[in-house]
């Protein structure tokens, strides 16, 4: 069995070349190739340069045929694009935590500083519960239209809690997205290099 | 040594531009396998230069419908995969064909005053 023909059935089969393609190729060349040696013409010169690159020629040969399946969605999304969208949204995540850690108000505020409207939930700053309040459209509103209660420590440790839990699940993603990005880094130069 | 390798580099891409009309041009002339176009185009003084191989060409030849395929019996051998011209390949080919001459002349043209200088 010639050991080129046999590289290049390999390689097909990698492709998933369609397998009666496959072997018509496999046996074409392999007739071919026999014939030449029969002839005392060597491989080379039937071949060319590619004769040292069995993989290569025979992955050439199946694209230029057309019989190399379309790849899938996830082999179309490469590992580093995929890297590259996780370490983003992972970023704007640990980016949230962090404003919500470092932004809200102390877990112990003082008393009265701190105001939430029942109705329509914000934090209003002040000294005691506002009477009137100017609102985004400059609309009144009177302590009678609106209630306020004062903040409390469960509000707060709340907003602290949710920052915290995503500040690390970002960090943690970041991590584990750089090792995965130099991970599918080294993984296509090798490819590559064996394709190449 | 580097100017022998530098010849067959440019033979080989001087080559490559054409290798396919010589390809059609061959089987038109009558139906072959491959190893028997390598043998005619040897007998003409073309042969695989560099990284040229016939069979990703016959492979796009054949995806683009300008050859078709049958197999038959060889002498004695196993059954081979013979290509001939189809209409399409035979359009191409005169089209190609047409295209290489006014190429070859334009260029005969430049080399030609190029010549000229070396003697003088």
């Amino acid at each position: 069995m010639n050991q080129f023909v046999e590289e290049c059935r390999r390689e097909w089969r990698r492709l998933r070349v369609p397998e009666a393609i496959a072997e018509g190729m496999a046996l074409e060349l392999e007739a071919d190739l026999e014939e030449a040696e029969s002839e005392g013409v060597s491989a080379e010169d039937v071949l060319g340069a590619r004769r040292s690159r069995p993989r290569s020629f025979a992955a050439t040969w199946a694209a230029e045929r057309g019989v190399v399946p379309p790849p899938s969605w996830r082999e179309r999304i490469s590992a580093k694009s995929l890297a590259y969208g996780a370490l983003a949204a992972l970023t704007v995540v640990a980016g949230i935590g962090a404003a919500l850690t470092i932004f809200a108000p102390p877990t112990s505020p003082q008393s009265g500083a701190i105001w939430i409207a029942k109705e329509a939930p914000g934090i209003w700053i002040a000294s005691e519960a506002p009477s009137t309040v100017a609102g985004p459209i400059r609309s009144v509103v009177t302590d009678s239209d609106m209630s306020f209660r004062p903040l409390t420590g469960t509000d707060v440790s709340g907003v602290n809690t949710t920052g915290s839990i995503l500040l690390i699940v970002g960090i943690a993603g970041i991590m584990l997205s750089l090792l995965f990005l130099l991970w599918a880094t080294r993984h296509v130069v090798r490819r590559e290099r064996v394709t190449g | 040594m580097q100017r022998m390798a530098n010849d067959e580099q440019r033979r080989s891409q001087l080559l490559r531009g054409v290798l396919d009309l010589c390809l059609l041009a061959v089987v038109d002339e009558e139906p072959a396998y491959g190893y028997d176009m390598t043998k005619r185009l040897r007998a003409r003084g073309l042969s695989i230069v560099g990284d040229g191989s016939i069979y990703p060409l016959l492979g796009r030849l054949e995806r683009n419908g300008l050859v078709e395929t049958y197999r038959a019996a060889s002498n004695g051998g196993p059954p081979r995969k013979y290509y001939r011209t189809s209409p399409k390949g035979q359009r191409a080919l005169a089209s190609g064909a047409s295209e290489w001459r006014a190429t070859r002349d334009a260029v005969d043209r430049v080399l030609g005053l190029v010549g000229a200088e070396v003697r003088t």
